[in-house]
């Protein structure tokens, strides 16, 4: 049997988790909260770090003021606890947080999701395969039409595109299952390998 | 300068935005029709049902960040949390939401705020209602799985962004008895959520949710324009295609440029 | 103006985020950079603001001896003694690594494993849908469960073949559909926020 303390509690820890899978139980509670609890001080402790790099380093060593501004809107962010009247003042870092995010999806979505997609399904139709990856593709994208007249043309197309995403969520099911399969393994080595030394390492 | 690889993609978001447009003044003279969305309608009646049992009605806005790229499930998500917001508002329903990343957290709890204010109920919100959680994946399954059990809920309501931990969440609705609606972007972890869940809203049905909920002309406008979007891209594909088959690459090259 | 600023703001900043993305202009690369920085910087007020939700919500069950007033506790303490060490000590101080390696790595490995448990019983679900589009994601799923493991392989040598074919066919085509439509969804969600046509999520409603 293991003596390091870390692989004990790590093993505590392990069986309190997987306790869950008959019943909620004193246990897992246990395990929960003493897991949120270090994650939140793990992401704590990151976020200290990232003020400090980002923040308090640049302004204080290189004199770079301009970190001022999203200090005072991260202090913004708590204008609402300070009374109603001040509610207002959160719209401010939250409109630079949407700003961004909105931005970084638009330029996200339209190459890798879009522009890419769209010029690997322009394919010659001289295979059989060819064409069933074109008309399946226009068959799944005719489903996703929510407010065109549902013709006799276009609900049979996305009926066609609703089997083609059944078949799609099938395989991908089907395929993930038994690569979680080999995590569950990862955990019972550790458990009866490194913890109590029932199978050899 | 443009940046060589790029071109199309601008030109794709300048047609998507216009088409987008286009519909929102088009539906100022006529409302288009948003054909049936089972996964949307169910949330009336997961929550009517929770409010008969006297019980709890959990949800999530995923576990993603608003400042990535899949920011947009993210408001999507956000706007079904308002939802249903309004909706235990008006019925006296005990609402549970749990949050993932820290910069979720104030647009969630600012928009369930709203949502008992516009219906009247100021005085019923709690601030135990949106329960931060933890940006580490598994902390924050952990929680949620968790309070799926303990909070008594009879309708679970998982939008937005989802990794691995989608299937945990839905076979734990399914444990508890309770209505397990889904929704999200994800190709990898939509089968989990369509095999496990009452309801799945698949991709674009989600994102489409802010527009069928609020019935707001602009937004409904704006879901003409993506199906106009839509039918530019099928027009493209089946164009590449048909030139391709007859040696011709100039779509190709286009969407290459 | 109260109202409009939030609204201007987002949208320039956005607008400078796609910018950036499609053309080669030095001082947009430098702002994107710079707002970059901002926004970990005000996330990192994000998280102070979310870390006080979580100290309270379990301090108000503590001290109102609620049910898991207990675990509240434990909860409290793990996050404080984690954010001291990780804050005074250090990251690569020992009790901040212990704290990683014997509580969060393990349970963050505990947890994905145990999807493996409920992905088999959302599988046994799907076998008892009694409608045509859930039977196809079942038999789907079977015979690639089947091709995946090596006694099947041996018991059906032809299905890999067959999954291959679904595999690069049409569960391509399907990914592709969804993922074409998201991007359009996705331009058009953060479109109308940065237009400063859907307000709410700055908490400004639609006037």
């Amino acid at each position: 049997m293991s003596t390091s303390i870390v692989t004990w509690v790590g093993a505590l820890v392990t069986i309190g988790a997987f306790s869950y899978l008959f019943k909620e139980n004193v246990m897992y509670r246990t395990i929960e909260h003493i897991y949120v609890g270090a994650a939140a001080g793990y992401v704590i402790s990151v976020g200290y770090q990232n003020l400090l790099t980002k923040a308090w380093r640049p302004l204080v060593n290189e004199g770079h003021w301009l970190v001022i501004i999203p200090v005072l809107l991260g202090l913004m962010l708590f204008g609402p606890y300070f009374g109603s009247k001040l509610s207002w003042t959160r719209r401010y870092p939250l409109s630079l947080i949407i700003g961004v995010g909105a931005g970084i999806t638009i330029r996200s979505a339209v190459i890798e999701q879009l522009t890419k997609q769209l010029a690997s399904t322009a394919l010659p139709l001289k295979t059989i395969n060819n064409v069933l990856i074109v008309a399946g593709v226009l068959a799944t994208l005719s489903y996703f039409f929510f407010t065109f007249k549902p013709t006799r043309t276009l609900t049979g197309v996305s009926e066609v595109g609703k089997w083609v995403i059944m078949i799609t969520f099938g395989a991908a099911f089907g395929n993930a299952i038994m690569g979680r399969v080999s995590l569950v393994i990862g955990r019972v080595s550790f458990l009866f390998g490194e913890w109590i030394h029932l199978i050899k390492q | 300068m443009l940046i060589e690889g790029r071109v199309a993609g601008l030109v794709f978001t300048l047609i998507t935005i216009g088409t987008m447009l286009y519909g929102i003044n088009k539906a100022k003279s006529k409302l288009p029709n948003v054909r049936r969305i089972a996964g949307l309608e169910a949330i009336d009646e997961a929550v009517g049902r929770a409010t008969e049992m006297g019980k709890a009605v959990f949800c999530t806005p995923g576990w993603a960040d608003i400042t990535t790229s899949t920011a947009g499930a993210t408001f999507a998500a956000l706007d079904i949390v308002g939802h249903i917001a309004r909706l235990t508002a008006r019925y006296d329903t005990r609402l549970v939401v749990a949050v993932s990343y820290p910069n979720v957290y104030p647009l969630a709890e600012q928009t369930v705020q709203q949502a008992y204010l516009v219906e009247g109920k100021r005085e019923k919100y709690d601030q135990d209602m949106v329960r931060f959680t933890s940006s580490e994946q598994y902390a924050y399954a952990a929680a949620v799985l968790g309070m799926i059990q303990r909070e008594k809920v009879a309708a679970c309501v998982f939008v937005g962004q989802f990794a691995s931990e989608a299937v945990d969440f839905a076979e734990a609705a399914v444990a508890v008895g309770s209505i397990a609606i889904a929704g999200t972007t994800s190709t990898y972890q939509l089968p989990f959520f369509a095999a496990a869940c009452d309801y799945t809203l698949i991709g674009e049905e989600l994102l489409t949710a802010g527009a069928y909920i609020s019935k707001d002309t602009a937004r409904l406008g704006s879901v003409h324009g993506q199906d106009l979007a839509k039918l530019i891209a099928f027009g493209v594909m089946l164009l590449g295609a048909i030139l391709c088959t007859l040696n011709i690459n100039v779509v190709v090259d286009l969407l290459s440029k | 103006m109260k109202r409009e600023a939030p609204i201007v703001l987002a949208g320039i900043v956005g607008l400078i985020q796609i910018l950036e993305h499609f053309f080669d202009f030095e001082a947009i690369a430098a702002v994107t950079v710079e707002l970059q920085n901002w926004v970990i910087i005000v996330s990192a007020f994000s998280l102070a603001l979310a870390a006080i939700n979580l100290a309270i919500n379990h301090t108000q069950k503590i001290s109102a001896k609620k049910a898991g007033a207990f675990d509240s506790a434990l909860l409290l303490i793990t996050m404080v003694f984690t954010a001291v060490a990780g804050i005074f000590w250090g990251m690569e101080s020992s009790g901040f690594k212990f704290v990683f390696n014997a509580i969060i790595d393990p349970a963050a490995s505990a947890f994905y494993a145990m999807a493996a448990f409920h992905v088999a019983s959302a599988a046994y679900r799907a076998f008892r849908a009694h409608n045509a589009h859930a039977a196809a994601l079942l038999i789907t799923g079977v015979m690639l469960m089947i091709a995946k493991a090596p006694i099947g392989e041996a018991w059906f040598p032809w299905m890999p073949t067959i999954t291959n074919w679904i595999m690069s066919v049409l569960n391509l085509a399907g990914v592709r559909g969804i993922m074409i439509s998201s991007a359009i969804g996705m331009i058009c969600v953060s479109a109308r926020i940065l237009l400063g046509i859907d307000r709410s999520h700055l908490g400004l409603g639609r006037d």
